[in-house]
């Protein structure tokens, strides 16, 4: 093996000082980026993470809903709306007359009645859930937007029998 | 200001309030009757499907079919179907009176309203359901 060249330990001293002020360089751009802490002259006590608020504020969301609760009534609002355009196209199998006179009339509006209640009802169980079931129940909403989806579909669909 | 200006904690309540906080109100009594005229048409249907679906011809000759030894050609009305949807407008009203106490008018009406559609809905898979078999 060759010793180094005598210019090299030279060099390693340069290489040594341009070092140390380019750490003293990258130290000052670290500062910037810091938001400093309670040693700082600056520092000012702010409201406490969110999630030190509650022991279920890691599941909850700024709005109070849960992911999951969230999730969930993505999946049924789809589902109901869903629903609806079954009911809508199912409903001509059911779009009956019971005759001219004024009884059979009445007769036949209420029944309409009851049709277009049926292709709305998806949406109006899902909209009347949310309102009438508080968000802090949120199980209890989930498992009556459950029985919703399962009533109110458009089963003449499947089965096909028509009035 | 002294809590003698302030007054007691609980006010005397005069007749008329207390007779409003004891009995339930105009218009919830209102809706709730409304509801009734609409939910005793759905039952007048589920009574008249209840007692014409059995006379329908196809359950006619069950007799007929046992006398000659077919069987098999027998068939009997729906009667859980039927009789559900008799039920039906029943359980949804008293379901939505239930849902519906001590809540304002428009959530009243909106439990009513939902309860129609629930109705209204099943009893048409119902009706479905009885011409389909």
């Amino acid at each position: 093996m060759t010793d180094p060249s005598p210019a090299r330990p030279e060099a390693h001293k340069h290489d040594e000082h341009d070092e140390r002020d380019e750490r003293d360089e990258i130290d000052e751009h670290d500062d910037a980026l810091s938001w400093g802490d309670e040693r700082d002259a600056s520092h000012v006590e702010g409201p406490a993470p969110v999630s030190q608020i509650g022991p279920e504020a890691d599941d909850e969301l700024p709005g109070g809903m849960s992911s999951a609760s969230l999730v969930g009534h993505g999946v049924f609002g789809g589902v109901a709306l869903l629903s609806c355009v079954g009911w809508l196209v199912s409903r001509d199998q059911f779009l009956l007359s019971f005759g001219g006179s004024a009884v059979d009339r009445v007769q036949t509006a209420l029944w309409l009645l009851g049709v277009a209640l049926a292709i709305v009802a998806p949406a109006v169980w899902f909209v009347t859930t949310i309102l009438l079931v508080p968000q802090s129940r949120s199980s209890r909403r989930l498992l009556v937007f459950a029985v919703g989806a399962v009533a109110l579909a458009p089963w003449p669909l499947v089965i096909g029998g028509g009035a | 200001m002294t809590a003698r200006e302030t007054g007691p904690v609980t006010q005397p309540v005069g007749p008329a309030v207390a007779a409003r906080r004891r009995g339930p109100r105009v218009g919830v009594v209102v809706v709730v009757a409304l509801a009734a005229v609409f939910f005793a048409y759905d039952l007048y249907e589920a009574i008249t499907n209840l007692v014409l679906v059995p006379q329908d011809v196809r359950y006619q000759n069950n007799e007929f079919f046992d006398e000659v030894g077919v069987d098999g050609l027998a068939a009997s009305p729906p009667w859980a179907a039927l009789v559900a949807n008799v039920l039906l407008p029943v359980v949804a009203w008293v379901g939505a009176v239930v849902v519906a106490r001590r809540r304002p008018l428009w959530q009243v009406v909106l439990a009513f309203v939902a309860a129609l559609a629930l109705v209204g809905s099943v009893s048409l898979t119902i009706t479905a359901y009885v011409l389909s078999i």
